[in-house]
């Protein structure tokens, strides 16, 4: 049940495993197809997904190697074969989770008759795809940037990755919409856009209120899109 | 700026008084981060170039952590202080964007090791650095809003947009995100060339017409 509405990115995921902090197997692997497309096919990847269902469990901070391999019927052995530590594991999680969003932000233009609303849609498709799981996102955001300056290179690389879609994002509505004076984002103000979007998320994980991103957030993604990418007076 | 902390140290040879004592160990972690990153920093490096005993940083801080919290608000603080002496609101807008740039890139460059650690360390400081690196970009957020505002009102006809506090927070965490990425590459002595980049950035948001 709690799968299917991951699957469908309901806000209510994290309140609702706050109620129930056990999360079942097949809740597990629910999450990694929510990830990446397709159920969990190699040992590596069944870790990862006992990563993640730690994560739902205890958050990022409170999980452990015992915890992942718990939740992957793994042995420790087998963990270390794959990875150095806990962290190690959690990054490899966090470059699924990053492959999955530049997947679902590449796809996520709808052609529209009005510019600003086709970018704010693509925002909200972005926006839904972060916030899906709260408490990986809550963990991506909020809690990653503990785990050192490889955490922090593993968050730039990302972030970089999500800036550049964006700037092809808006080169296709532009292209379309060529009665709008526009154009081209640079890399660096893409990424500073990205950056300051993911700013204003963390705020809301930290008020623990991440359900209300979507809502809040795309209008303003879309209309700092707008900015940088449009020439003429509002 | 680059005098800054280190004079303070020398300058106060004998100091009783409490808050010169917590500047003196304030000092003494921004010493230290010229010799290692925080995360290796330890309370006995700290406490040699402050030249206390461990017990009186223990009467000041609880722990390392608290004592780069203050270090770091001491450092937004004078970045603060320099945008408030630099900016008014009453400068033409166009010069007043190229000011807010090179005021902050300049503040920036001036302290390379406490502003790196600031980007950095107090976003991977856990919970109590998060909350405190909030307040701080609030502030900046808040400062760059209502100078705009003021400008807007000062300078009817400029074409000058009002900015929403969210609209200035993504501003602000945008351009701590360019400077940390020019300090992560290597480039924390050419700051000055980001200064196109937030420059048009600053004017995208801020003006109507470029």
């Amino acid at each position: 049940m709690r799968t299917s509405r991951y699957l469908h990115g309901m806000p209510s995921a994290r309140r609702e495993h706050r109620q129930s902090p056990a999360i079942s197997a097949d809740d597990a692997a629910g999450l990694w197809t929510l990830l990446t497309g397709a159920p969990p096919a190699t040992a590596r990847e069944r870790l990862l997904v006992g990563m993640a269902a730690a994560i739902q469990e205890r958050g990022l901070a409170g999980s452990t190697v015992a915890d992942v391999v718990r939740h992957a019927r793994a042995s420790r052995r087998t963990f270390y074969e794959h990875f150095r530590d806990r962290d190690e594991c959690y990054l490899a999680l966090y470059e699924v989770s990053v492959d999955r969003l530049v997947w679902l932000f590449e796809n996520s233009l709808t052609p529209r008759d009005d510019w600003f609303a086709e970018i704010a849609g693509a925002s909200e498709v972005y926006l839904t795809g972060l916030t899906a799981v709260p408490a990986l996102a809550r963990a991506g955001i909020a809690e990653m940037t503990s785990l050192g300056p490889r955490a922090l290179e593993v968050r730039h690389a990302g972030l970089q990755r999500l800036a550049d879609v964006l700037i092809t994002l808006h080169d296709e509505a532009r292209q379309r919409h060529a009665d709008v004076p526009s154009r081209e984002i640079s890399p660096e103000q893409g990424l500073a856009l990205m950056a300051g979007l993911h700013e204003l998320v963390l705020v809301r994980v930290q008020e623990d209120r991440i359900e209300d991103v979507v809502t809040e957030l795309a209008p303003v993604s879309a209309r700092m899109t707008y900015l940088l990418g449009v020439v003429s007076p509002d | 700026m680059e005098a800054g902390y280190g004079s303070a140290m020398s300058t106060t040879p004998a100091a009783t008084d409490g808050s010169a004592t917590r500047e003196r160990l304030i000092g003494g972690l921004a010493l230290a981060l010229k010799e290692r990153r925080l995360v290796d920093v330890t309370m006995n490096d700290i406490v040699r170039h402050a030249r206390v005993s461990k017990r009186t940083f223990y009467e000041h801080f609880a722990d390392k952590e608290a004592c780069f919290i203050a270090l770091y608000r001491e450092g937004c603080d004078r970045v603060a202080e320099e945008q408030a002496r630099a900016l008014r609101p009453e400068q033409q807008i166009g010069d007043l964007i190229t000011r807010l740039t090179q005021v902050y890139l300049a503040t920036m460059a001036a302290e390379p090791v406490i502003a790196r650690a600031s980007l950095s360390d107090i976003f991977g400081g856990g919970p109590a650095c998060l909350a405190v690196r909030r307040e701080q970009h609030e502030r900046f957020a808040e400062g760059m809003r209502s100078l705009f505002a003021g400008a807007a009102q000062l300078q009817p006809g400029a074409g000058i947009r009002p900015m929403t506090l969210e609209m200035a927070a993504a501003v602000v965490g945008g351009i701590n995100e360019l400077v940390l990425r020019e300090f992560d590459a290597g480039r924390g002595d050419r700051l000055q060339e980001l200064a196109p980049t937030v420059d048009g950035l600053i004017r995208s948001v801020v003006l109507e017409t470029r």
